[in-house]
């Protein structure tokens, strides 16, 4: 199944004609998706580097993100719903995008590993937990360039 | 010489000139400035909520402030060198922008927060180190902050849209 057809649904729906049309509309959305950056960033940061030894390291890793975990999520949440308006008012542009298809392949790797096999890094501390952080980190590294590679390319 | 001539002069400097006109560095310094909002403003709304009691209540105040500041100074440095160089390359641009001086009067203020935050209600942290919930002195620093920061992002992006 082709996923086209949903996207020239997006782009001709008239529900996203506020982000479509309206430059303010696409603004205001682009700096929810910003602010939802930087909690998600900080969070994925803070336990990363904590497992490798850098910033937080007081506490175990694993308790340090069971405590973040709420920002985590919220802001996870916050940037899927942010930027589905933000695809949807460049549905086509976006469709044929290869930063974006990219960025798309790298977004699913990168939830997937955390909800997976990174949970296996919050135990006790071993090479593979740092192994673990490091792929972490180069994941959402990987969709920041590529989502903002978007805008440019 | 005003602060237009200053930041004219900026503008033609060879420097800014190079940046303006490749089509690769401007970018990349742009991806470098929007990768480091999460190191500083993450890091510093981690703190804040730790004030707030909203986050890592069973850690001390003194102890998420000090583990996380030196991650909070590298995004700074990494935001402050990568925003000067985007400056230089639209100096001039930049001096009639609403949504940039907007953002300059917040930084100065996100600024001060800080300072007068460590020189009055943090010095006495001991006696509330193990608190759940800061004074309220601390919390208002912590919303202020929260507000502050998320401000420069938005009137950041703002920036390209005058």
């Amino acid at each position: 199944m082709s996923l086209l057809p949903l996207f020239q649904w997006a782009a001709h729906t008239p529900a996203l004609a506020v982000v479509r049309d309206s430059k303010w509309g696409f603004a205001v959305v682009e700096m929810v998706h910003l602010l939802a950056l930087a909690a998600l960033g900080g969070t994925v940061l803070v336990v990363d580097l904590g497992i490798l030894g850098i910033g937080f390291r007081r506490r175990t890793p694993g308790r340090m993100e069971r405590e973040l975990a709420p920002i985590f999520v919220a802001s996870l949440i916050a940037m899927v719903l942010s930027g589905t308006l933000l695809v949807g008012a460049e549905a086509m542009k976006c469709y044929y995008h290869p930063a974006f298809r990219l960025k798309m392949v790298l977004f699913a790797a990168a939830v997937l590993f955390h909800f997976t096999i990174y949970r296996t890094a919050l135990g006790s501390p071993s090479i593979w937990s740092k192994i673990w952080a490091v792929a972490s980190l180069t994941l959402w590294l990987a969709v920041g360039l590529a989502g903002r590679a978007i805008g440019f390319l | 010489m005003s602060l237009l001539q200053v930041c004219q002069w900026l503008n033609d400097t060879q420097l800014a000139t190079a940046i303006r006109e490749s089509e690769i560095v401007f970018p990349v310094i742009e991806t470098v400035h929007v990768l480091g909002i999460a190191l500083l403003a993450g890091t510093v709304a981690i703190v804040d909520l730790r004030l707030l009691g909203l986050i890592l209540k069973r850690e001390r105040v003194s102890e998420v402030a000090g583990q996380i500041l030196p991650l909070t100074w590298v995004g700074f440095a990494a935001m402050l060198g990568s925003g000067v160089l985007l400056f230089l390359a639209e100096a001039s641009k930049s001096y009639y922008n609403p949504a940039f001086r907007f953002k300059m009067l917040l930084l100065v203020i996100a600024g001060l927060n800080p300072l007068i935050f460590h020189s009055t209600v943090y010095r006495n942290v001991s006696q509330w180190d193990d608190a759940a919930t800061a004074p309220w002195r601390a919390r208002l620093t912590a919303y202020l902050s929260l507000s502050l920061w998320s401000g420069i992002i938005v009137a950041g992006r703002a920036i390209a849209y005058f």
